[in-house]
């Protein structure tokens, strides 16, 4: 029973840190206190907790997508073209199309040849910007005023943006897919022993792929998401994006060696981040101090995670 | 059986390969491209970044990867300028001090507290970029030393310094890596670690020597393009860590450690270099440039991995 609540404790560690950081933080700083604060942050969190989200799954299966940057860049891109164009619905759709394909191919040839998804996502990277950049000639697109189109940002459920809730149903669909479902159980099975994972009968092409394609389309829905907030698209907009997502992940908690991790550590993980980061922002710590802060973070969050694991395995 | 050595062979040197054909394409279009002065703007386009090349393969063939290199070469780069105040030399060796320094942060890290390379390196990238928007403010500060630029800017016998400094390296790191105790270790360690320990191989050392070593290469690179430009900024090196690794696995370096060589990433270094150099002389579009270099490394990876599974089944 004893034994039972601390395991507990030490898997949420996360959730303690921030809630201890949430108390400490609204005593000691006014301004972080008001309501529309909390909603900066939500809103802060809300696009790249999505791709986080998405890039979870991957690496859960062992992966790792650098493209997803790039991604987004050409599904905001895309967005803004569409509109101008053609129409919403194109404007939404399409992204979502593109990405999807990106994500088949990376599945593809990452499963099917065996092949490190580090080096091959590396690959896409360069192919997918360098595509971004050539389909617009390399201009920030402004996209003309539509009203429906801008109400993914705009419109408020309870005070709360659409693209807010968005957010929150694909971090319960996603959780729910890794947990209960055949596709979750055996993307956690290959992810820790791809072997086995075959030997059992697993399809390891088709689950890989799945992952891939879930996580660029969760790129996409954040890249229009955004596009939608700012109704402009830069062609390097998702530019060093693939690390932001991987700090939010680390922080998170997810081992980047597969197998291990949910959705839930990752979205602590986001939010924590997005704390600290509106923290510094409040308190005018410069910018600087503040990318400082997030690589000791990093270096923090993995040292803490293999000594709880270490400690774990002694028992 | 001949058949097969000739396939082996074409295996083996598909980067040169590769290299020889857009060389021959290009000579037929403009007698230029392999003019002396095309030649030297080639080397001097990949040297720089190309001197990290040396301990980036290193650190691949032990099975690690260090996403740290930009910004190491950006901060040194930084100190480089930063110090001029104090003297030249000063900011030289604090440049690469810093180098090595990150690179025994990144190795301590990484060997004696267990962690991933790419996560404790993306710890430090992210760090070490803070600290040059730091010091520069986020701008880019420009060197007032008169004798600073001359470094990177002066040729012997025609061949910038630059150039000089990375032949020379690959030469030197490559010899080490074949023939010498540190450099067997280090194929060993990366082939297989716990058969490395089992015969007395310090693996530890190895592991933070390689690291060093990155981040020394690092530290040389941010001094050289310090002064070849004379500026330093936080905007250079963002995109240094993917172009080095590319290069790295271009060369045919396997990511799954325990093989590989300098020379062969050296290759995959030129072969960026000429391709990039090719592309402008075709006027290709920049754009369009990004997406033949990755389509590139993608299909040597899918023909390496075709031919080793027609490998295994023969």
């Amino acid at each position: 029973m004893k034994n039972k609540s601390i395991s507990f404790l030490k898997n949420q560690t996360n959730l303690i840190i921030l809630i201890f950081l949430v108390i400490i933080l609204t005593l000691a700083i006014p301004s972080f206190r008001q309501v529309s604060n909390f909603l900066n942050i939500l809103k802060a969190i809300s696009v790249i907790s999505i791709v986080s989200c998405g890039m979870t799954l991957v690496v859960i299966g062992g992966g790792l997508d650098l493209s997803v940057g790039s991604t987004f860049s050409l599904a905001a891109v895309m967005s803004i073209v569409m509109l101008n164009r053609h129409n919403v619905v194109l404007a939404i759709i399409v992204p979502i199309i593109a990405a999807i394909i990106i994500g088949i191919l990376n599945g593809i040839i990452t499963s099917y040849f065996n092949l490190s998804s580090i080096i091959v996502t590396l690959g896409m990277l360069s192919v997918v910007s360098g595509f971004a950049l050539f389909y617009v000639n390399g201009g920030t697109q402004v996209g003309n005023p539509n009203k429906i189109f801008e109400a993914i940002a705009k419109i408020n459920l309870f005070k709360i943006p659409l693209y807010c809730y968005i957010f929150i149903i694909i971090a319960i669909v996603y959780e729910v897919l890794l947990k209960k479902t055949s596709f979750g159980r055996g993307l956690v099975l290959i992810g820790t022993n791809p072997e086995a994972a075959k030997i059992i009968g697993i399809n390891i092409t088709l689950i890989r792929t799945l992952s891939f394609v879930i996580c660029s389309f969760s790129v996409s829905i954040a890249a229009v998401m955004l596009s939608s907030r700012l109704m402009t698209a830069a062609p390097t907009a998702g530019v060093g994006y693939e690390f932001d997502v991987i700090t939010a992940i680390v922080i998170g908690g997810i081992s980047l060696g597969g197998g291990k991790g949910n959705i839930y550590n990752t979205v602590i993980g986001a939010i924590l981040l997005g704390v600290i980061i509106n923290a510094l922002t409040l308190t005018n710590v410069p910018f600087a101090f503040q990318a400082i802060t997030k690589g000791l973070l990093i270096i923090l969050a993995i040292t803490l995670d293999v000594r709880a694991r270490s400690s774990f395995e002694k028992q | 059986m001949r058949s097969n050595k000739v396939l082996d062979f074409f295996n083996e040197q598909k980067i040169l390969i590769v290299i020889i054909l857009i060389v021959a394409v290009l000579t037929i279009k403009t007698t230029y491209f392999i003019s002396f002065a095309n030649i030297i703007n080639i080397l001097m386009l990949i040297s720089i970044e190309g001197i990290i090349v040396i301990g980036m393969t290193y650190l691949i063939i032990l099975k690690e990867l260090d996403l740290s290199v930009g910004s190491t070469m950006a901060l040194s780069g930084v100190l480089a300028i930063y110090l001029q105040k104090y003297g030249m030399f000063v900011g030289i060796i604090s440049g690469l001090l810093l180098g090595m320094a990150v690179g025994f942060l990144n190795g301590f890290l990484v060997t004696k507290l267990k962690l991933t390379s790419i996560a404790v390196t993306l710890g430090t990238m992210v760090m070490l970029n803070g600290f040059v928007f730091a010091l520069t403010n986020s701008a880019t500060i420009k060197g007032t030393n008169k004798s600073f630029p001359l470094i990177a800017n002066t040729t012997v016998l025609k061949i910038p310094i630059p150039i000089i400094v990375f032949i020379v390296f690959v030469i030197i790191f490559e010899i080490i890596l074949k023939r010498t105790y540190f450099g067997k270790n280090v194929y060993a360690v990366g082939g297989n670690i716990i058969a490395s320990k089992f015969f007395g191989i310090k693996v530890e050392m190895v592991r933070i020597a390689a690291f060093v070593l990155t981040g020394f290469m690092a530290g040389i690179a941010g001094v050289l393009l310090a002064s070849k430009l004379n500026i330093a900024s936080g905007r250079l090196g963002l995109n240094t860590p993917i172009l080095v690794i590319t290069a790295v696995l271009l060369g045919g370096v396997s990511l799954s450690g325990g093989e590989g060589s300098v020379s062969k990433a050296f290759q995959g270094m030129l072969l960026i270099g000429i391709l990039n150099n090719a592309m402008v002389i075709l006027q290709t579009n920049d754009f369009i440039q990004d997406m033949i270099r990755g389509s590139i490394l993608i299909l040597i990876l899918i023909i390496d991995a075709v031919s080793i599974n027609r490998a295994k089944y023969i």
